[in-house]
C-alpha cells in the first residue's frame, strides 16, 4: 500500500506491532467488550450530556481556563509518564532496532516514526472514549467541543518530546546503564505527581482548607487573573480556530524539530545502549561472602529480595504502587492524633483494601515472574516452601512500609491500630494466596497488565470481594466503643466477624492445591 | 549395582497425539549415554518427564531404584537437569546464582561455597562471579548453568542439547566436564544433534523415533545390527531414522 521504506510503510509497521500487541489474548472477546463499552458510553453518558449541553456555552473566565489547564496539565504528566517509560524502551528494549539500523533507512525517519507511534500509544486509548461523549455533544450543537480532541493530540505530541528529550539527556548525563533505571523511576515519579501533589496537605498535615476549596474561593475573587495564554487551552477545546490551530500547530513543530534534532543522536545512543545490554560489561553485585546460606526457605527469600531490588524497572512501577499507599497511611495517622474518631475506622478499612492490591501486585512478581521456573521444579525442594518464601519475599516491603503508621496509629488508637494491622494482614495475605494459587507464567515486564491464570475475570472478583470483606471486618473492629451505646457495643464488635468468616470462606473454596499449581507451572 | 535409569512403557501424549509411546529404556550406573533422534522424536520429552517437569500418562520412572513418580523429591534429590537454555536469573551473580540452588538441593552451605569455587575456577567464571548474568554472552550463560547443575554432585545428570550455541572452546571445557564425571562415577544423559559427539563420547547410545526407541547399545553394537561395519554414527542414524529418504533435486 505504501512505497517500502516511506514514513507511512514505517508507521504501518510500528500501528501492526502496537496493534497486535494490544489485542495479542482473545482479540475477539477484547473487540467486543471494547465496542460494547464504547456503546454504554455513548448511550449513558454521550446522549444525556449532548441533550443537556444544547443551549450551554463554556465561559471563557479564568476560573474555566484555570480547570481546562489544570485536566491538561494532569493529562500531561499522565502521558509524560508513559511517553518517557516508552522513549527508554525505544533505546533499550527493541530488538528490532537493530534490523532498522543495518536497513538503508535513516535514523532520524526511524526516530520521527518510532516517536509518532509513541505518541499515537498515549493518544489512542482515552480519546477513543471521549470522542464516544464528545460526538453527541457535537451533534447537538456544538462541534466546535471536538477540538478537545485536537488538543489532547497536542498534549501526547508535546509529551512525547519531552519524554525523549529527558530520555536522552539522561542518557548523556548519566551513561546508557543509569538511564534505564532512573527514568523509570522518573517515569513512576512524574505518573503519580499529580496525586501526590492533590494529596501533599494529607501528607503534611496541613490544617488548612482542601487545595480545590482555596482555589474556587480566589478565582471567584475580583480581579483574579493567570499567567499570560492561559485561556489558549480553553479556547482551542471550544473549537476557536486560531487557538485550536496555534496549539495542534506548535505541538506539531515541537515535536518535529525534537525528533530531527535528535535523530542523529538516536542512532548512536540506541547502538550504546544495545551494547551495553548484550554483552557489555556487567554490573557488579555483591559477592557472596563466607559460607552460602542454608535451607530453601531462607535461600528464597533472599533470592526474591534481590531479584525485587535489583530490577529497576519493577521497582519503579512498585514504587508507584506503593506511593498511592502513602497518603493514606498519613492520613490515618494524622486522623488519629486528631482523635478523629469516626474517621480513623474508614481509613483503616481504605489501607487495609489498599495493602491487598499491593500485596498482589508483589507477590505475582515473586510468584508468576519466576524466570526458572524448571529450576524449581527439578529440584527436590517442595513447592509449598517454595511458595512461603515467596509470599514472605513479596510481603515483607509492604510490612516496612506500613508499619510506621500503624504503629503510630496503635499507640494513639489500640483498637483502631489493632484493628488496621490485622486488616492488612489479612487482606494481602489473602491477595497473595489468591495470586498464587491462581498465577500464570509471566515476564516481569508485563508488569503493567499482570493476568491471573484461567478465570482472570472471576478471580479479580473474588479478589475485590475478599478484599472489601476483610476492609469491611476492619472498619467495624475499628470503631470506637465510646461513641456507641453500651447495648449495642457487642453486637457492632462481634459483627466484624461476619465479614471476615465470608471472606475467609471464600479463600477456603477458592484454594488449589500444590498438585494443581505444579501443573499450571508445567503448562506454563 | 543399581541402574541410573529404567523406564518401563513410559507413555505422553499431547492432544491425542503420542509424543512418547511405552518407552522402555534403562541407562547403567556410571556411563555417557547420547539419546538421541530427529526432531519431534520425544526426546526431550522423555528427559522432562524424567526431570519432573512433566507428567507422564503412563509407565514407571526409576531413577538409582527410587520411584520417582511415587517420590519425585527423592529421585530430584540425586539428578540434575540443565535444558538447553540455561536457566538463570538475569539480576544474579554466578555466586549467587549458585547459592540459591545450592539452597534448594539442601547442600550444606560450606561444601557448597567450596564447590562453587572450584566449579567457577574450572569453568573459566571466576573473574566474573561478582557479575550479574544480563550481561553474559550465551556460552557463559551455559556454563553457569552446568556449574548450576553439578553444584549438589548429582549422580545423574541429565543434559538437552547442552552444546548448542557454544563456541569451540567452551564446548571442549564442557565435553571435558562431562567425562570428568563419568570418570567420577556419576552418570551422564545427553541429548544432541552434534552425531560426532554422541559417536566419540557416549559409551552407550539410544535412537528414538515418535516415541519409541529404535536401537540401543555401543557403536560397535549399533554396526552389528545394521551390518554396516565401518560405518559412522551418522550413516547409521540415517539407516535408522530415514532409510529412503529421496535427496532433494
Amino acid at each position: 500500500m505504501f512505497a517500502a521504506g516511506s514514513l507511512p510503510w514505517l508507521m504501518a509497521h510500528e500501528m501492526r506491532l502496537a496493534w497486535r500487541d494490544m489485542f495479542a489474548k482473545r482479540p475477539g472477546v477484547r473487540a467486543v467488550i471494547f465496542g460494547v463499552a464504547l456503546i454504554v458510553l455513548i448511550l449513558a453518558v454521550g446522549l444525556p450530556l449532548g441533550i443537556a449541553s444544547r443551549n450551554l456555552e463554556v465561559p471563557i473566565q479564568p476560573v474555566w481556563e484555570a480547570i481546562a489547564d489544570l485536566v491538561l496539565l494532569t493529562l500531561f504528566t499522565l502521558m509524560l509518564s508513559q511517553c518517557l517509560a516508552a522513549a527508554t524502551m525505544a533505546l533499550y528494549g527493541r530488538g528490532d532496532l537493530d534490523l532498522l539500523f543495518s536497513a538503508p533507512i535513516s535514523p532520524r525517519k526511524v526516530l520521527f516514526v518510532r516517536c509518532l507511534a509513541i505518541a499515537a500509544n498515549a493518544y489512542l486509548g482515552i480519546p477513543t472514549f471521549i470522542a464516544a461523549v464528545l460526538i453527541p455533544v457535537a451533534i447537538g450543537g456544538h462541534p466546535g467541543w471536538l477540538g478537545v480532541l485536537g488538543v489532547m493530540a497536542a498534549v501526547a505530541l508535546l509529551a512525547t518530546s519531552l519524554g525523549l528529550l529527558l530520555a536522552m539527556s539522561l542518557f548523556r548525563v548519566l551513561g546508557p546503564k543509569r538511564t534505564r533505571a532512573v527514568a523509570q523511576v522518573l517515569a513512576a515519579l512524574i505518573g503519580a505527581a499529580f496525586f501526590l501533589a492533590a494529596q501533599y496537605r494529607n501528607i503534611t498535615g496541613s490544617d488548612q482548607v482542601p487545595l480545590f476549596t482555596e482555589f474556587w474561593a480566589k478565582a471567584q475573587a475580583p480581579g483574579f487573573h493567570l499567567f499570560p495564554f492561559a485561556d489558549l487551552p480553553l479556547r482551542a477545546m471550544v473549537g476557536q480556530p486560531i487557538p485550536l490551530a496555534m496549539v495542534m500547530g506548535g505541538s506539531a513543530l515541537v515535536f518535529a524539530a525534537t525528533t530531527l534534532w535528535l535523530g542523529g543522536r538516536f542512532a548512536a545512543d540506541a547502538a550504546a545502549a544495545s551494547g551495553v545490554a548484550a554483552g557489555g560489561p556487567a554490573k557488579a553485585g555483591r559477592a557472596v561472602a563466607g559460607d552460602f546460606a542454608q535451607g530453601v526457605f531462607a535461600n528464597t527469600v533472599r533470592k526474591e529480595l534481590k531479584l525485587l531490588l535489583r530490577d529497576i524497572a519493577m521497582l519503579s512501577q512498585i514504587l508507584l504502587r506503593l506511593l498511592y499507599l502513602l497518603p493514606l497511611g498519613f492520613l490515618l495517622a494524622r486522623q488519629a492524633s486528631r482523635h478523629a474518631d469516626l474517621l480513623i475506622p474508614a481509613g483503616a478499612a481504605a489501607l487495609a483494601m489498599m495493602a491487598g492490591q499491593v500485596a498482589a501486585s508483589l507477590v505475582w512478581v515473586t510468584v508468576s515472574t519466576e524466570e526458572s521456573p524448571e529450576l524449581l521444579l527439578s529440584s527436590p525442594a517442595p513447592l509449598s516452601v517454595l511458595h512461603r518464601a515467596k509470599l514472605v519475599a513479596a510481603l515483607a516491603p509492604l510490612a516496612v512500609l506500613l508499619a510506621p503508621p500503624l504503629a503510630y496509629v496503635t499507640w494513639l488508637f489500640p483498637q483502631a491500630g489493632l484493628a488496621a494491622i490485622a486488616g492488612c494482614a489479612a487482606s494481602a495475605l489473602a491477595a497473595g494466596l489468591l495470586s498464587m494459587w491462581y498465577q500464570k507464567p509471566a515476564k516481569r515486564g508485563d508488569f503493567r497488565r499482570q493476568r491471573r491464570g484461567g478465570q482472570g475475570f472471576w478471580i479479580g472478583m473474588a479478589f475485590l470481594f475478599t478484599s472489601g470483606m476483610f476492609a469491611l471486618a476492619t472498619y467495624l473492629a475499628a470503631l470506637p466503643v465510646s461513641l456507641l451505646f453500651p447495648v449495642v457495643q457487642v453486637p457492632v464488635a462481634v459483627s466484624a466477624i461476619i465479614p471476615l468468616a465470608v471472606g475467609a470462606v471464600l479463600l477456603l473454596l477458592l484454594r488449589r492445591d500444590e498438585e494443581h499449581i505444579i501443573e499450571i507451572i508445567r503448562a506454563g | 549395582m543399581t541402574d541410573a535409569l529404567v523406564l518401563r512403557g513410559l507413555s505422553k501424549a499431547f492432544a491425542g497425539k503420542p509424543a512418547v509411546a511405552s518407552l522402555d529404556l534403562t541407562v547403567r550406573s556410571g556411563e555417557l549415554y547420547a539419546l538421541l533422534g530427529p526432531n519431534g522424536a520425544g526426546k526431550t520429552t522423555t528427559l522432562r518427564m524424567v526431570a519432573g517437569l512433566l507428567a507422564p500418562d503412563a509407565g514407571a520412572i526409576s531413577v538409582y531404584g527410587v520411584d520417582a513418580r511415587a517420590d519425585p523429591a527423592g529421585a530430584k534429590r540425586v539428578m540434575a537437569w540443565a535444558p538447553d537454555e540455561p536457566l538463570l536469573y538475569d539480576k544474579l551473580n554466578p555466586m549467587e546464582y549458585l547459592e540459591f540452588v545450592a539452597g534448594l538441593w539442601g547442600t550444606d552451605g560450606k561444601a557448597a561455597r567450596r564447590k562453587a569455587e572450584e566449579l567457577l575456577k574450572w569453568l573459566g567464571l571466576w573473574e566474573q562471579r561478582r557479575q550479574r548474568c544480563e550481561g553474559f554472552s550465551r556460552g557463559m550463560k551455559q556454563k553457569v548453568a552446568l556449574a548450576g547443575a553439578l553444584i549438589h554432585d548429582p549422580k545423574l545428570l541429565i543434559l538437552d542439547e547442552p552444546l548448542t550455541g557454544l563456541d569451540a572452546a567452551v564446548a571442549r571445557q564442557v565435553k571435558d566436564l562431562l567425562q570428568q564425571r563419568v570418570r567420577g562415577g556419576a552418570t551422564v544423559i545427553l541429548t544432541t544433534h552434534i552425531l560426532e559427539v554422541a559417536e566419540r563420547m557416549a559409551d552407550r547410545i539410544g535412537i528414538i523415533q515418535n516415541g519409541r526407541l529404535l536401537a540401543e547399545g555401543t557403536l560397535a553394537e549399533l554396526r552389528a545390527r545394521t551390518g554396516e561395519e565401518g560405518a559412522t554414527l551418522e550413516d547409521l542414524f540415517l539407516e535408522l531414522t530415514a532409510p529412503d529418504q529421496p535427496v532433494p533435486a
